[in-house]
């Protein structure tokens, strides 16, 4: 960039309008002013022929007084007059030429050259005292003389008259010139203004460009394009330069707002952490509450069993001791593998409080096979598919309520089934539960327990072992759970 | 958008600038040539010639004159002359004799002087073969004493050709009244048209000439001439007219008093209204001087002149009649 190029530009063409202007005046003044001078030109003619007639006059007058004083001062007169006269006759024409004024013009030069050959020869003679010789040449040359007058009349005249048909053709054409100069300046004035337009426009619209640039900016609005400027001059230099501070902007935006996702997605991480910490102090609460439960619960229990022992109620005493099992055995941490032997014997327990509650409502049919008694599954995954039974599929059946307990081995798989003949549940129903138990985070419905069961033995078993429901209105429930077995004896 | 109109108004008033410009150099270019038309010292633009022949005539509107000016210009450019006319004032012909002295004291080479037939001219002559200046005197009737080197048109002839056209057309019941130009004696009657015409009409018994009237230049004259005439003899049935001007005058009085037709006239001459008035039948016959042969002749003369042929004797060019079918015999 140079310095000053904007300023150079403008000089230049103020200069280029000033000089436009000036150069119409002048020409317009210098037009005028040659009009003027062929004016004055015109009328040359006549005052040549004044002058003739002047020096004409002088030389008669001298010739005369020589004629009259003989002196020779009057001679010198002559001499000096004549010779003026000769002098001024040389702007005359002396040739034969085909035009009238042209050969009036040489009339009158050789009729001045007679009138002074015939005045020489008369001084001749009154200088010889010949008095007949210098009266007679006296008296030609008056009538040369006055011949010469009628010439320079008729020139005059007719020098007047073209000059008059001159002057009558040039003042025609004087309006004309007149209205060419009026257009002329007006052109030029037009012109001038016309080049300031476009160069204004040219030098102010990058400027304009630049400074909606600018407002949009200050509006948050980066898109506006910014003028892209090839010449040298500080509008470009204050172009390009804007443009880095709107490139320097923008990334400096970028980068803040970077940061501030990545703030936020901490601050997120935070308030899960919180969060998590919030509901770790919640179950940790709701863990020491349950400690503290089970062990009143189990003193209460322990009591009513000794109490019941001391008073004799075996009954009673049978009761509290299966359901001191089976609570402990329900609230030991739902995580746990246990044997399949185990769950059994959980089933039996819970078994026999159905039938102090139920009598013989229901029937229950188990059969266990040997080879996958120790087979370790996770704890309570029996018992909540026979409560389930009870309280959906036999929940209307006041007799001949069955559930069928059933452990079979197959291939490497241990397959546990528990099916009743109770009121069984519709293909809808059944899709709900084993989609529900999927996702664990939604509300649960009918059948909690059977979708817990399905829950924690997909979780315990990452996925390897699976629940399958056969059910149909009406046609009672098969909850079938296969376990694959990855060593002999141990599933998790 | 912007720009292309501001480049639009520079282009356009860009050229409105240039195109005054040059229409004010042209009209100022213009200007200055008409100005030095009328300025000294233009001579290069004429034609250079060996000799120089002044013709001195009087200033008056009669086409004789301009007859006469075209017949002397006719071959002058190639015979390589310079014509230059001097015009007397027709009531001043002392101013004839001013421009005689003038073409003889700026020694020219010819002169062509229009005289009347009352001068005698050996004095000029004399001066101009002094002078050595070739001098051709030119008129209608050879002045007395110098018939040599005169080139005329017969005014007696020009009314013998006047009077028997006369004769054809009215007869014996000719009343005439004869109009003659100022130049030549007061006593009209003395006049060699006026004798011409009489002498023409003599065969015809009856016919007479009532009036003969000199009349003064210009159509004017002509026409208060003719007037005075034809009131003063109501009877006058023909007209001569010794020049151009009094023909028109004439006509002009004749169509006014509704007598044409009634009054025959006999003009003198050509011009674009005595043409006219001879083909509507006001005029019945011009008796044409043939003044453009008699510049002609007189240039040839010159040129022999100066060649060294002497003058032999007067020349006549005689006339030619321009008449309509009527006043055809």
């Amino acid at each position: 960039m140079r310095a000053g190029t904007v300023r150079r530009k403008i000089l230049a063409n103020s200069a280029l309008i000033l000089l436009l202007m000036a150069a119409a005046t002048l020409y317009t003044g210098f037009a005028s002013l040659e009009l003027d001078q062929s004016v004055e030109v015109l009328f040359r003619n006549n005052l040549v022929l004044e002058r003739l007639q002047g020096a004409l006059s002088q030389t008669e007058a001298s010739f005369s007084e020589y004629l009259r004083t003989k002196s020779s001062e009057s001679l010198k007169d002559f001499i000096k007059a004549s010779t003026h006269l000769t002098d001024q006759a040389r702007e005359l024409n002396r040739d034969i030429v085909s035009d009238e004024i042209l050969l009036l013009q040489r009339d009158l030069t050789r009729t001045f050259d007679t009138y002074l050959r015939v005045a020489e020869i008369g001084i001749q003679a009154k200088r010889g005292r010949d008095i007949p010789g210098y009266v007679e040449r006296y008296e030609t040359s008056a009538r040369h003389a006055a011949g010469a007058r009628i010439l320079i009349s008729d020139l005059k005249a007719r020098f007047l008259s073209q000059a008059l048909q001159a002057f009558s053709l040039y003042r025609n054409l004087i309006p004309g010139v007149l209205l060419s100069n009026a257009v002329l300046v007006l052109a030029a004035t037009l012109l001038g203004f016309s080049l300031l337009l476009g160069y204004s426009r040219k030098l102010t619209e990058p400027l304009s460009r630049l400074a909606e640039a600018a407002s949009a900016v200050g509006r948050g609005d980066y898109q506006i394009p910014i003028p892209q400027l090839n010449s040298q001059d500080e509008i470009a230099t204050l172009a390009y330069s804007f443009a880095q501070m709107r490139l320097s902007i923008q990334q400096s935006f970028l980068d803040l707002q970077s940061r501030a996702d990545v703030e936020r997605t901490l601050l997120e991480e935070r308030m899960q952490v919180l969060e998590l910490n919030h509901r770790l102090k919640d179950a940790e609460l709701l863990a020491l509450q349950t400690q503290i439960n089970p062990h009143f619960l189990f003193n209460t229990l322990s009591a009513g069993l000794q109490l019941a022992g001391v008073e004799g109620a075996q009954r009673t005493e049978a009761f509290l001791e299966n359901l001191a099992v089976f609570i402990r055995y329900a609230l030991t941490p739902p995580d746990r593998f246990v044997l399949i032997s185990d769950e059994l014997e959980c089933v039996n327990r819970y078994i026999f409080l159905l039938r102090l509650r139920f009598g013989q409502r229901f029937a229950f049919d188990i059969r266990m096979d040997e080879s996958i008694v120790s087979v370790e599954v996770p704890a309570l995954i029996l018992q909540p598919l026979i409560e389930n039974s009870i309280s959906h599929g036999l929940a209307d059946i006041e007799t001949g309520g069955l559930i069928t307990i059933r452990g079979t081995r197959e291939k490497e798989q241990a397959v546990l089934t528990v099916s009743d003949n109770g009121a069984g549940m519709a293909e809808s129903e059944r899709l709900a539960i084993l989609t529900e138990a999927a996702d664990f985070d939604k509300s649960p419905g009918h059948g909690i327990g059977l979708r817990n069961v399905i829950r924690r033995l997909h979780l315990s078993t990452n996925g390897r072992g699976r629940v399958e429901l056969v059910s149909g209105e009406g046609q009672g429930l098969l909850v079938r759970i296969v376990l694959p077995l990855s060593s002999p004896e141990v599933l998790g | 958008m912007f720009r292309q109109v501001s480049w639009f108004l520079v282009l356009l008033f860009g050229l409105a600038l240039a195109g005054a410009t040059t229409m004010n150099l042209v009209l100022i270019n213009q200007a200055r040539k008409a100005l030095d038309e009328g300025i000294l010292g233009t001579k290069t633009r004429e034609l250079p010639a060996k000799h120089h022949l002044a013709l001195v005539i009087p200033d008056t509107t009669d086409s004789f004159f301009d007859g006469l000016i075209a017949g002397v210009r006719e071959n002058s450019a190639a015979s390589e002359v310079a014509i230059q006319v001097f015009r007397y004032r027709e009531s001043a012909p002392e101013e004839a004799e001013a421009y005689f002295q003038l073409c003889l004291s700026s020694h020219v080479d010819g002169v062509v002087l229009f005289t009347g037939s009352e001068r005698d001219q050996r004095a000029r002559v004399a001066q101009a073969e002094a002078e050595n200046v070739v001098f051709i005197p030119v008129g209608t009737q050879a002045p007395g004493g110098s018939g040599q080197g005169f080139i005329g048109s017969s005014s007696f002839l020009q009314g013998v050709e006047s009077g028997t056209l006369l004769g054809r057309l009215k007869g014996q019941s000719a009343r005439v009244g004869v109009l003659l130009t100022s130049e030549g004696d007061s006593d009209a009657r003395s006049d060699p048209v006026f004798h011409g015409v009489s002498l023409a009409l003599r065969p015809y018994q009856g016919a007479e000439i009532l009036q003969v009237a000199r009349v003064g230049p210009g159509f004017l004259s002509g026409e208060e001439a003719a007037s005075n005439l034809l009131r003063s003899q109501p009877s006058i049935n023909a007209l001569v007219c010794a020049s151009a001007p009094i023909t028109e005058g004439a006509a002009q009085v004749v169509v006014e008093l509704g007598r044409v037709g009634r009054v025959v006239i006999i003009g003198t001459d050509e011009s674009v209204t005595i043409d006219r008035l001879v083909d509507k039948g006001v005029i019945a016959a011009s008796v044409v001087r043939d003044s453009r042969k008699m510049g002609a002749v007189a240039l040839s003369s010159f040129l022999a002149a100066r060649e060294g042929t002497p003058f032999r004797s007067a020349v006549e060019v005689g006339f030619k009649v321009r008449s309509n079918k009527a006043a055809q015999p």
